[in-house]
């Protein structure tokens, strides 16, 4: 996906190219986008860096799990099920919300395999997804690190609008999974 | 919202130290593992900069967002933020790449920019996401999930310049 990706976006860039004339900022650009990599990397690396030692300390010291526990709370309102798949997918729903991007994925594939094994309803599966689809996360250390290095006037200006537009967006998915969902499962269900 | 990941830090640190954490340690283990997270990236960030650097620099990205732009102006969302919006649902990495390479056009504090960051932080790598824990759970992804994910990041990148403008008009 990411190989056509990459292929569709250099092949238009040339073809666009050549029929505009203008081949001098696409050479320009082919030698030096590799640079810009090189710049984001080592700003994001010292970010990426601190918050994952902070997490390691939180994770160490009981922080996290108890956030783990707030989560659970309204958690078991949208995701109604038994209460080891609600803690499994209160894990989840935290490491997405400190940006724990290293948990996120092993405690998300775990959160659906219980879910899988203990025959959750549609609705619980797909609200899941979107908790996971929506990203809600409580510090956007990658975005306010990339608006400083481009000198920003004050890096996390975004950070409770984005915030706001997260909550709008996962509240739009899950009153669309309730819409769309029936609420008791049918085992043709379960096939799909 | 400035002084939250500084509160932040305090408060853990603190919690750290009454729990008796061997804070120092616990802080060089997780640091080392998102270091390496993020030197990892690095190479894939090259190319797809490099993607989308010649993509953007040749005007192909402007001609194609030229396409787009009465159903942009519509909703009232910025041309600019027309690639990051098609590669955000795709690529993590791709739509980092975007966002970079549209910092460094435009002003960090022009409303473009503001609300492609929006979008950046609002919105999730909905169709990699989806594949990923399928494929993990062996479990068939049933059309349920993308509707509901689609709405949701519809929705953010609806609300994100309308947001952005109540926040900095």
């Amino acid at each position: 996906m990411l190989g056509f990706l990459i292929t569709l976006l250099i092949t238009s860039a040339v073809t666009y190219a050549v029929y505009s004339g203008d081949t001098q900022a696409l050479s320009a650009a082919a030698i030096s986008g590799g640079e810009n990599a090189i710049d984001l990397c080592i700003a994001l690396c010292s970010a990426m860096a601190l918050w994952g030692g902070l997490m390691n300390i939180a994770e160490k010291c009981g922080v996290t799990q108890v956030v783990t526990s707030i989560i659970k709370i309204p958690l078991s309102a949208i995701i109604r099920e038994d209460d080891e798949v609600c803690r499994t997918a209160a894990l989840n729903v935290t490491a997405n919300l400190l940006g724990l991007g290293n948990a996120a994925f092993p405690t998300g594939i775990a959160a659906i395999k219980l879910m899988k094994e203990r025959r959750a309803s549609l609705r619980s599966r797909v609200c899941f997804l979107v908790l996971n689809t929506a990203s809600i996360q409580l510090i956007p250390l990658t975005v306010a690190r990339m608006r400083d290095t481009h000198g920003a006037e004050n890096a996390w200006d975004c950070a409770l609008p984005t915030l706001i537009v997260s909550v709008g967006a996962l509240a739009a998915g899950l009153i669309t999974a309730a819409v769309i969902c029936p609420n008791k499962c049918t085992e043709a269900e379960m096939e799909d | 919202m400035e002084l939250a990941l500084p509160v932040i830090m305090a408060l853990i640190l603190i919690c750290g130290l009454l729990r008796k954490t061997d804070i120092v340690q616990a802080f060089c283990e997780g640091a080392e593992e998102n270091l390496r997270t993020a030197v990892s990236l690095c190479p894939m960030l090259i190319l797809l900069l490099t993607a989308v650097g010649m993509f953007t620099d040749s005007g192909a990205a402007d001609a194609f967002s030229g396409l787009f732009s009465p159903l942009f102006r519509m909703l009232g969302i910025p041309h600019e933020c027309c690639t990051l919006m098609l590669i955000r649902p795709i690529s993590g990495s791709g739509s980092l790449a975007v966002l970079e390479s549209l910092l460094s056009k435009i002003s960090p504090d022009s409303f473009a920019a503001r609300t492609a960051c929006v979008i950046m932080g609002s919105t999730e790598t909905t169709l990699y996401t989806i594949a990923a824990y399928c494929t993990a759970a062996k479990e068939k992804p049933c059309p349920q999930m993308f509707i509901a994910s689609f709405a949701a990041d519809l929705t953010g990148f609806i609300l994100a310049p309308l947001v952005t403008r109540l926040f900095f008009a």
